[in-house]
């Protein structure tokens, strides 16, 4: 029994291939003659299936459909149309057409910002000789360039105050041997000790305070670094001279 | 209509948005997937719903996607497909109007129908072997519809899709999203369990 039925299968299969193939029903019973009244059954259902092609709907059921489908895709058109709309408006209140650019400069703006003082910030602790130092000086120039005049005592004193602040860190710090660096501190503190002379920013107390520290330093440097000998630093008359020439200029 | 042909419409349409493009692709379309939907839950109404809702959804989306002829065929009944699937979610049970006495209703004056099928049968009445599942009934068949019900969603599926709908075995598997294999094996076991359930 078991075996009939495998037979069957495969004879049912080979029928449907043939069926699948596009041969009419008859032909495909034609061609398996011994098992004719068995497959029977199968053509039937297959061709009464194939008869369902026969149920369509009236016509003006289809009408009325495509009616329907398109008072849908308008109403629903509708709809969109009113929502874009809204949204819209909504986008247009909420990002003016020069947000964006707005936006994107402020950003830029903010981010540069916050590099440059950064930087600047970083190389508030920069020694000669250092990748920053450069930079803070240059920060020195500006921060000279636009201050009033009258404001100008506290700034050069403050450089005055930070050249020998760097000498001395330079002393205490063994490991620092940039000789070119050092040399070029020297002239700087004598430049800027000069300055204050000749703008008379020196009254007499603060006079010998720098006097002395800078002679310490200068001193301490050329002791280190085997230069030559450290020379005077004092608020001559002629400087004096000329600093009240430069005042009166001003 | 030519596979050529509707490939021009789709195309017009999805150019154009030409309406009567659209109403050609419809007319072609129209009576396949009502068919589809009507086999599928045995209701009427539901299937003038689900064919609305297909049809609106290729009204509205057709002209978004990149579709030949042959995708577009297993893109809409895949469409009705879904809408089948969700008919059956909302609505666990069935409509009380059958299947069979819709049939019945719309075809009472259906004579070109009946002669064609009476034609067909009278040639070929060797082969017909049982009373239920006689020709004079032609596709008005109760026993063939009440065994469809019986058959599992799928089956029935690939069954109304392969032989009613006379669609290849490669867009089939891309509607119900299985193997060209898998859909033959599930054909095969849909054929078997008919033939049980009609000639047991």
């Amino acid at each position: 029994m078991k075996r009939n039925t495998d037979i069957n299968k495969k004879i049912l299969k080979r029928f449907y291939k043939l069926l699948d193939s596009g041969v009419a029903i008859e032909e495909c019973l034609e061609k398996f003659p011994g098992y004719k009244d068995e497959l029977a059954a199968y053509a039937s259902i297959t061709r009464n299936l194939k008869y369902m092609q026969n149920i369509k709907p009236e016509k003006t059921v289809e009408d009325y459909c495509l009616k329907m489908v398109y008072s849908k895709s308008r109403i629903s058109n509708i709809a969109d149309d009113k929502e874009t709309l809204k949204r819209d408006a909504a986008i247009v209140r909420m990002r003016p057409a020069y947000l964006k650019p707005l936006v994107i400069f402020l950003g830029v703006f903010i981010f540069i910002s916050f590099s440059f003082t950064g930087t600047i910030y970083a190389s508030d602790d920069s020694l000669p000789g250092d990748t920053l130092y450069s930079v803070k000086r240059v920060s020195e120039s500006v921060t000279v360039a636009f201050t009033p005049y009258k404001y100008e005592k506290s700034i050069y004193l403050k450089m005055l105050d930070d050249r020998l602040f760097e000498a001395d860190m330079i002393l205490n710090n063994p490991e620092y041997s940039n000789t070119e660096a050092a040399e070029k501190l020297i002239s700087d503190i004598d430049e800027t000790f000069n300055r204050c002379c000749q703008r008379k920013y020196l009254d007499s107390g603060s006079n010998t305070y720098f006097e002395e520290r800078v002679r310490h330093m200068k001193e301490g440097l050329h002791n280190r670094y085997r230069m030559q000998g450290p020379g005077t630093s004092e608020c001559t008359n002629q400087q004096g001279k000329n600093g009240a020439q430069y005042q009166k200029g001003k | 209509m030519e596979d050529k042909e509707l490939d021009y419409y789709i195309k017009s349409f999805k150019k154009t948005g030409d309406n009567s493009a659209y109403e050609k692709i419809y007319r072609y379309y129209f009576a396949k997937i009502y068919r589809f939907a009507l086999l599928n839950i045995s209701d009427h109404q539901a299937a003038e719903d689900i064919a609305i809702d297909v049809f609106y959804k290729v009204y509205n989306h057709l002209r978004q996607i990149n579709l030949d002829y042959a995708a577009f065929k297993a893109w809409i009944y895949r469409i009705a497909r879904n809408l089948v699937i969700d008919f059956y979610r909302k609505n666990c049970s069935k409509s009380d109007i059958s299947l069979q006495q819709y049939i019945e209703e719309t075809n009472a004056g259906d004579c070109e129908a009946e002669v064609f099928i009476e034609n067909e049968y009278e040639e070929k009445n060797n082969f017909t072997c049982n009373s239920d599942l006689s020709g004079d009934e032609g596709f008005n068949n109760p026993a063939l519809l009440k065994g469809m019900e019986k058959l599992p969603e799928i089956q029935k599926q690939v069954i109304i899709l392969r032989y009613v709908e006379d669609l290849d075995y490669r867009s089939i598997g891309k509607i119900i999203g299985k193997s060209e294999i898998s859909v033959r094996a599930i054909k095969f076991r849909a054929i078997l369990k008919l033939k049980e359930l009609l000639y047991s």
